[in-house]
């Protein structure tokens, strides 16, 4: 960290906004944890990192959103620590969301005059007070915001509902309208994220323009990592709440420890040839039990998340699907289990189809499945959380099962009458896989079972994944810490922008040299192809 | 034949439809409950605050008008101001902690307020009279009346309705309100009160302070809940607990999605619609006992409102598109 940070301490310029120290957790998640950088003034900043890294909360925290427990920020030299967002907003400092958060019942003028500073006319005394000032701002505003919209090409819709706007046009508008609060620095939470390639290239054109013209300073999260390595003029990286790397993007490019935190630290070298627990059970010539052929879906009309995707799993394999942030595995995962319904291609369950079945009834047929989040309820006890696992599709006695599920979990047993959301990460992904295996399905889905649990635990989950496996539960897991998981698994696939990159045997997939380019842009120019949407999820 | 004579009996009885002290009555209960539910459109139409404790603002106010005048003997036009403030006072009391909750759980605190404010007064019979409450307190307004019945009279109404100088200033103050609000809500202040309703952590972004902004359109509903406290005191010239039941704030609410969110003209009319529905049921002629009719008219005018919401969601003059693009 302090290589990197003596790097940047010599480029010259003043800092817009500097991190030191600082903490903030939830419960007993770490979600920033010593988080430490600066952004130099006028610059264009990426902040990157895999899912859980802490990246949004950092953004809250800066914003005033959250209020951290330590650490400092300072912005242009004075802090800025724990004071609330409208007085951080004033000083300059604006953000947009991740999901965008345009007035969707206001039209798109009142949106952009609501941003307009130094509007008397926005507090009763000054109504009272100075009525023709609130008038002459007025009008003052309405031409400042017809010229940034006309630059956005948003002016035609001035007097239309937000609502009515497209995913793109939203996220246009956010931008037009922190604009319209005269920024000295703009954070942007993915603002590449669900909209088209050309809306994409047009917003990263404003950005460079303002930075240009107006010396604005931006600081933006994003996954899409062409668009990080050519459009930032710096590249922060955090991992697990804490900043791992600081530096221009072709250091970051070339760092070691962003490739580890992508991909996870992994096992050593030897251990890769070690033939994997599920390998060892499936046989080449297993039956397919799960296959996924042509899968198309997505959330908003105009963007498909999923495009066209083919995957099978064969009886008794670990079959796991890495990619990059985005890739859509998750939307995979959801669409497999009926929360996303499949615009076309097909699902098939022991070759009958499941395709756009609803999700209880995919239980029934013997397939479960453990979202990344929200995979337990907290205010009831660990044995309450198994005994609803079981009440779909369980014919046996409940309790048989639940001591199976005691023999394979044994920590569990011993909370069993604690309440489920007062335990670690760790225990309650353990009690997440537990109430999936309660109906004793056939495939387990598991969604990013290590993602945000502690190193100590991440191994202990993946133990417990092929645990689960050797009780003859075919799995299919979506995993950021890919080569732990190719590592045991019988045969990976890599997905990027909801199609199949490559597949293979997964020591085959770990020892390709291409596998790692995908995660950190190896210039496959997935903007400028303009081809395809790029989606997140 | 007899049964088609029953039939027409079943339809209103034409003399009530004209009977003037009737609906002139029906005509100050709409004016008041229009202020009523003006306050409660600010928070809940434009501010997206969920305000179920508008009748502990009108008992407050009703309240400590008629404490003022009988018991600590204040000049009634200087105990109305007076108890527009206190009411604020205690409206700004329980926003300052409860508007930080969320807010499905500071409706819930609203309600417990209102109805703290109603015990209070049902207990601290010194000050409030408990159930028999307190009379005496509209001499002063008794002789506006009148002054205003003799206005009519010289106008040519030989021996106008006593209650019609009441109908006139409830809605002359009702209208006023309206318009006042209206034009509020097209300021920049008002901007910012919608942009709230829609999405607080939006505004905060772009530099409201949120916080304040609630607090002073919870102040304006206490205001306008004052107000109608004090129309309702006049209307009975009377006071006790039982006045101020929770079922005036969900009247108030009927009368707010009548007319529809987001539209202070229409809560004007659906304040009217509302009561001459309510009221104008009272003459259907049915043979059923008294308290059955009652709660017949309750119960057509509650499929009333049943079926505008399967219809016309958006109430009368609320608009559509605000409606299904808000979520």
């Amino acid at each position: 960290m302090t290589d990197t940070t003596a790097a940047t301490m010599s480029a010259d310029g003043a800092k817009a906004l500097e991190i030191s120290d600082l903490y903030k957790s939830f419960g007993g998640i770490h979600a920033v944890n010593g988080a430490e950088f600066s952004v130099r003034e006028g610059s264009i900043t990426a902040l990157i990192g895999p899912n859980g890294a802490g990246k949004t909360t950092l953004f809250n925290v800066v914003t005033g959103f959250y209020r951290p427990q330590a650490g400092a920020i300072s912005y242009k030299g004075e802090s800025i620590f724990g004071q609330r967002p409208h007085t951080i907003a004033r000083r300059g400092m604006v953000r947009t969301f991740q999901i965008t958060k345009a007035l969707a019942a206001m039209p798109v003028i009142d949106n952009m005059l609501l941003a307009g500073p130094r509007q008397p006319g926005e507090s009763l005394l000054g109504l009272l007070t100075q009525p023709r000032g609130a008038r002459a701002r007025e009008r003052q505003l309405e031409e400042h915001a017809f010229e940034l919209l006309k630059t956005f090409n948003l002016d035609g819709k001035a007097d239309e509902y937000a609502g009515t706007l497209s995913g793109g046009q939203r996220k246009l508008l956010e931008l037009a309208r922190a604009l319209m609060t005269e920024p000295d620095m703009v954070l942007l939470d993915e603002p590449m994220a669900g909209i088209n390639p050309t809306l994409g290239r047009r917003l990263l054109e404003h950005i460079e323009q303002l930075r240009e013209e107006r010396g604005v300073t931006f600081l933006f999260v994003e996954h899409d990592m062409d668009v990080v390595m050519k459009h930032s003029d710096e590249v922060v990286v955090m991992a697990q709440g804490a900043v791992i790397a600081q530096g221009s993007p072709d250091d970051i490019r070339g760092d070691q420890r962003v490739v580890d935190a992508y991909l996870g630290a992994g096992p050593a070298a030897e251990e890769v040839g070690r033939p994997p627990a599920g390998r060892e059970r499936a046989r080449k010539d297993a039956e397919p039990i799960l296959s996924v052929s042509g899968l198309v879906a997505g959330y908003t009309r105009e963007v498909d998340i999923l495009g066209g995707v083919d995957i099978e799993v064969r009886e008794g394999e670990i079959v796991t699907i890495v990619g990059p942030n985005g890739a859509g595995k998750s939307t995979l995962m959801k669409a497999i289990f009926g929360l996303v319904p499949p615009r076309a291609g097909t699902i098939e369950l022991r070759g009958s189809e499941i395709t756009g079945e609803r999700p209880h009834n995919v239980t029934r047929r013997g397939v479960s499945y453990v979202p990344q989040l929200d995979n337990i309820f907290p205010t009831l006890t660990v044995l309450e959380n198994l005994e609803v696992g079981g009440i779909a599709g369980l014919e046996g006695p409940a309790e048989e099962r639940i001591n199976q599920m005691f023999e394979l979990f044994p920590r569990l047993e011993e909370r069993r009458r604690q309440q489920a959301g007062t335990m670690s990460g760790g225990e309650r992904q353990m009690l997440a896989m537990a109430t999936a295996l309660m109906p004793e399905p056939q495939v387990l889905l598991l969604d990013e079972p290590s993602a945000g649990l502690a190193p100590a635990f991440v191994d202990a989950i993946f133990e417990k994944v092929e645990d689960v496996n050797a009780t003859g539960v075919t799995i299919l897991m979506v995993e950021q810490n890919a080569r732990r998981a190719l590592a045991m698994s019988s045969r990976g696939y890599v997905l990027d922008l909801g199609t199949n990159r490559f597949e293979g045997a997964g020591s085959e997939l770990l020892a390709d040299p291409k596998v790692a380019d995908l995660y950190l842009g190896g210039g496959r120019g997935r903007v400028d192809a303009g081809a395809q949407d790029n989606g997140s999820g | 034949m007899t049964g088609l004579h029953e039939l027409f009996t079943l339809a209103i009885s034409f003399d009530a439809l004209t009977d003037i002290a009737f609906w002139t009555s029906v005509g100050v209960l709409a004016g008041t409950y229009t202020i009523f539910a003006l306050g409660l459109q600010i928070n809940v139409g434009y501010t997206g605050v969920i305000n179920f404790g508008q009748v502990g603002f009108a008992a407050m106010g009703a309240y400590t008008m008629a404490i003022l005048v009988t018991e600590a003997g204040f000049n009634f036009w200087l105990s109305l101001p007076l108890a527009v403030l206190v009411t604020i006072g205690f409206g700004l009391l329980i926003g300052m902690p409860a508007l930080r909750l969320r807010a499905d759980y500071f409706a819930i605190t609203t309600i417990a307020a209102a109805e703290a404010i109603r015990f209070t007064a049902q207990n601290a019979r010194d000050l409030t009279g408990g159930n028999q409450g307190l009379l005496g307190f509209g001499d002063a307004w008794d002789s506006v009346s009148d002054t205003i019945e003799g206005w009519l009279e010289w106008l040519g109404w030989s021996n106008p309705e006593t209650l019609f100088p009441l109908l006139i200033v409830v809605w002359l103050v009702a209208l006023l309100a309206a318009g006042g609000l209206s034009v509020l809500q097209r300021t920049p202040w008002g901007r910012v009160l919608r942009a709230i309703r829609e999405d607080e952590d939006a505004a905060r972004a772009l530099g409201k302070n949120v916080f304040v902004y609630k607090l002073q359109s919870l102040a304006i509903a206490a205001t306008l809940g004052a107000i109608s406290g004090f129309f309702i005191a006049l209307n009975l010239n009377f006071i006790n607990p039982d006045v101020f039941q929770p079922l005036v704030t969900f009247l108030g609410y009927a009368v707010l999605i009548l007319g529809g969110l987001a539209s202070y003209w229409g809560v004007a009319v659906g304040g009217i619609i509302f009561w001459t529905l309510l009221e104008g049921l009272r003459f259907i002629d049915l043979p059923l006992e008294d308290a059955q009719v009652a709660a017949l008219r309750f119960i057509l005018v509650g499929l009333a409102l049943i079926l505008l919401m399967a219809f016309r969601p958006q109430g009368i003059f609320g608009k559509r598109e605000e409606m299904v693009l808000g979520d």
